[in-house]
């Protein structure tokens, strides 16, 4: 699906750049697919940093907007989903140097409990001492690490991280490592 | 050779480090070294421990990862993004950089003498090139109806249209007014004109794919345009009748022959605003060429809640009790010799000449001494007059016609829409995804779904309204006052109960037709007629139920609202059959218009 996804998107870019697709509907057409398809990730690695839903949910779209934007152009994507993860890393830095960013998870929750949304977190406590375990562990690593490891979970190679974080191979290596060994000790403690 | 060998031994008896191990589970190393890894593993239960410890490690960060998901999920409608795209599709019509176009070839010889020709080409042919393409056009003017929707709530688009009519074989033209209110949120079209030629622009609109959309709509066009075989487009630029700047797309149908089909149809667009200002269609006639033209004379936007219900053809059956008022235009009344019955069919055959019976705040009732009386509340003078004018020919009937500036004084029968804004903080209205969208996602793309969802929620309306005069109709003629008509007022009757049916047969077939392609191959069955069913009222009925059934459906299921609160299991199958249903009851009705008004009478 995914990569079907991303194929026709290719197939359009293709066109473009060859001039042969000068209407946008059926690219705006294809990156409503590709949206549908990669939303959801993207969304994710963008919540993991802003920490704010109507924010993450507004970057996400304002990522995929620069993919239409910059396919109008004719500018070539070879790797749409790198691509995309990497405006969204853009989007997000330049997001926390305007706004600040909640301390933890718990804070948005706690937002989002006196704004009156009920709060789907489960109410039994060993859940609730569950999921906070949870919740400090991904607050023990350090940005550059979770930044890393999201994008590892997303399925995207090494390489692609460093693109995407505009880093060294090396560094992805180490980092991934440093996070690993970071949640082992949280294991252990 | 001696220390290869060795080094090879060493190497073989040191621990991979941790960072090898993750890259060894993330396919991350090369061959050899991957081989390496895979040998000492087997023989290393050390390092087989830390393997298993990234793999724990990897587990719980994705359980806490999916434990933050749960909390904070994704949106489940991304429902301004389908509007964004649109938006930023408009906004970046920017002609896209000719190095892009031929990557392949050396840049700067090809193009500084490219740039050169085609400078010199431009500057010759300025006037007559088109800033954008026919599509890029259409695709403006489209985001520009949804953007002046943006911050209105349930909003609603007023226009009046000049309308001139043409026809090659008369010398002088006719001219006319519309009023549209156009629903920009799945809400149909609802247009009213006094001019005689309305109707059949209208029939015109509905046989080349144009019906149900509003006026001057670029979607119609872009529609029409899609759906032609061949076609040739001119782009060009000018100016509108206020001077201002206007693009012109013109397209003229290849493949299409036959009366009634558009041939030719040019659609002019404000540049300042994007906005279709006009637009003439020409059209193959029985022995001539006729021309229609339509050109916004105002426009507003407003919310759906400040309009009178009645506009979109919500029906009513009764007339709501009103204070008394002085009658603004009273027709002593003198009682004709064949009675009231035949007295109120002629109104109410008067007023369906005028379209004032779907749905308009117009009622029709014969009191006890026999007097009949219309009572009503309509839009503007202009209409007022139509109707008294319309009525006029009857003598003995009591009219009481109002506007709504008569009624209230203050209030103005288009609201100041403008500054209403939906309450900051208001909460927005969600609903689930349509059955419809559920159906065919996958099958078609998200943009046609939308279309043919709009498309039949707009024909559901109008049937709707149509259905709603023909039983106003029923309710109001039983079979004993239809037994006390005359000739001349049942064949009125019959023509009444014909025109409502062929105007839902329409609408349904239309609907039918949208859906069909998507529907299980299966046969579809109606209904069996019997011969009950063909007498008046029972027919009329089983039609309103049969039609009006089917529009609820329609609502559910494309708009995931509505009294069809539980989906089927195949929507389209669904609708289907209820649509065949309401044609089949549309077709029994309209076949044997003639005859229903001769009521069934119980044996003595």
């Amino acid at each position: 699906m995914q990569s079907e996804a991303v194929r026709e998107l290719k197939d359009c870019w293709g066109q473009v750049a060859r001039g042969e697709l000068a209407e946008s509907a059926d690219l705006e057409r294809a990156v409503g697919e590709v949206f549908v398809v990669l939303r959801d990730p993207i969304y994710r690695y963008v919540f993991s940093t802003v920490r704010n839903a109507g924010d993450a949910e507004d970057l996400t779209q304002e990522t995929f907007i620069r993919l239409l934007r910059d396919l109008r152009r004719g500018h070539a994507i070879e790797n749409v989903k790198a691509w995309l993860f990497r405006v969204a890393h853009n989007l997000v830095i330049d997001f926390s140097r305007r706004a600040p960013v909640p301390e933890s998870l718990d804070a948005a929750a706690n937002q989002r409990m006196t704004e009156g949304v009920p709060d789907p977190s489960p109410s039994a406590e060993e859940r609730a001492l569950d999921s906070a375990s949870r919740c400090r562990l991904l607050r023990s690593l350090a940005p550059q690490e979770r930044r890393c490891m999201e994008l590892r979970a997303e399925g995207l190679r090494y390489r692609e991280i460093a693109e995407i974080l505009g880093i060294k191979i090396p560094t992805v290596q180490t980092t991934l490592d440093r996070a690993i060994r970071k949640i082992v000790e949280q294991r252990n403690a | 050779m001696h220390s290869r060998r060795l080094r090879k031994f060493l190497d073989g008896l040191g621990h991979p480090t941790g960072a090898e191990l993750l890259m060894y589970s993330d396919g991350e190393l090369s061959g050899r070294k991957t081989r390496h890894v895979r040998s000492h593993l087997h023989h290393c239960w050390q390092c087989r421990l830390e393997l298993e410890k990234i793999g724990h490690a990897i587990s719980d960060f994705m359980d806490s990862r999916n434990v933050e998901a749960s909390q904070f999920p994704p949106p489940l409608k991304w429902s301004r993004f389908g509007l964004l795209l649109r938006l930023a599709t408009a906004g970046d019509i920017t002609s896209r950089p000719l190095w892009n176009l031929w990557p392949q070839f050396p840049r700067r010889g090809v193009a500084a003498a490219s740039v050169a020709l085609v400078a010199a080409a431009l500057w010759l042919h300025f006037s007559s090139v088109a800033p954008v393409s026919a599509n890029d056009l259409l695709s403006r003017a489209e985001t520009s109806e949804i953007k002046a929707a943006q911050g209105v709530n349930n909003p609603v688009l007023y226009r009046k249209i000049d309308f001139r009519f043409r026809s090659s074989s008369r010398q002088a033209g006719q001219a006319g007014a519309i009023e549209s209110w156009t629903g920009l949120k799945l809400l149909p079209a609802h247009h009213r004109s006094s001019a005689p030629f309305w109707p059949q622009f209208e029939s015109v609109l509905r046989r080349n794919r144009m019906g149900g959309h509003p006026l001057l709509s670029a979607a119609a066009f872009a529609e029409w345009r899609n759906s032609l075989p061949g076609r040739r487009d001119n782009v060009s630029r000018g100016k509108w009748r206020d001077g201002r700047e206007a693009i012109t797309l013109r397209t003229v149908a290849h493949g299409l022959t036959g009366p009634g089909t558009i041939l030719e149809s040019t659609l002019m667009v404000r540049v300042e605003d994007w906005r279709t200002v006009q637009q003439s269609v020409r059209v193959q006639g029985e022995a001539d060429i006729q021309e229609y033209e339509l050109a916004e004379i105002s426009a507003v936007v407003t919310p759906m809640s400040s309009l009178d219900a009645s506009i979109f053809g919500t029906p009513r059956t009764e007339v709501p009790s009103r204070p008394a008022a002085p009658l603004s235009s009273t027709v002593p009344a003198r009682l004709p010799a064949n009675g009231s019955a035949d007295t109120e069919i002629q109104v109410r055959y008067l007023l369906h000449r005028i379209r004032a019976c779907l749905g308009e705040d117009i009622a029709v009732a014969s009191n006890s001494s026999g007097r009949v009386s219309v009572d009503g509340i309509v839009e503007s003078s202009a209409r007022k007059e139509e109707l008294l004018a319309a009525l006029s020919q009857i003598a003995t009937l009591e009219m009481r016609i109002r506007t709504f500036d008569e009624l209230r004084p203050a209030a103005s029968p288009v609201p100041r829409a403008l500054a209403l804004r939906t309450p900051a903080g208001a909460p927005a209205v969600e609903s689930s995804v349509p059955p419809i969208e559920r159906a065919l996602k996958g099958r078609v793309s998200g943009s046609r779904i939308l279309e043919l969802s709009n498309s039949a929620v707009s024909l559901s309306e109008s049937w709707m309204a149509e259905s709603w005069a023909l039983r106003r109709l029923e309710s109001g003629f039983s079979a004993e006052k239809v037994d006390k008509l005359s000739g001349a007022g049942r064949k009125m009757l019959a023509e009444m109960v014909r025109d409502h049916a062929s105007a839902i047969l329409a609408g349904v077939s239309a609907s039918e037709a949208e859906f069909r392609p998507y529907a299980a191959p299966e046969a579809v069955t109606s209904q069996e007629s019997n011969a009950d069913a063909a007498a008046w009222p029972v027919s009329v009925r089983s039609l309103f139920d049969a039609a009006t059934g089917a529009a609820d459906l329609v609502r559910a299921l494309c708009t995931g609202s509505g009294p069809s609160a539980d989906a089927p299991a195949d929507p389209i199958r669904t609708l289907d059959t209820a649509l065949l249903e309401a044609r089949a009851a549309a077709v029994r009705v309209r076949d044997n218009a003639d005859t229903i008004p001769r009521p069934v009478t119980a044996p003595k």
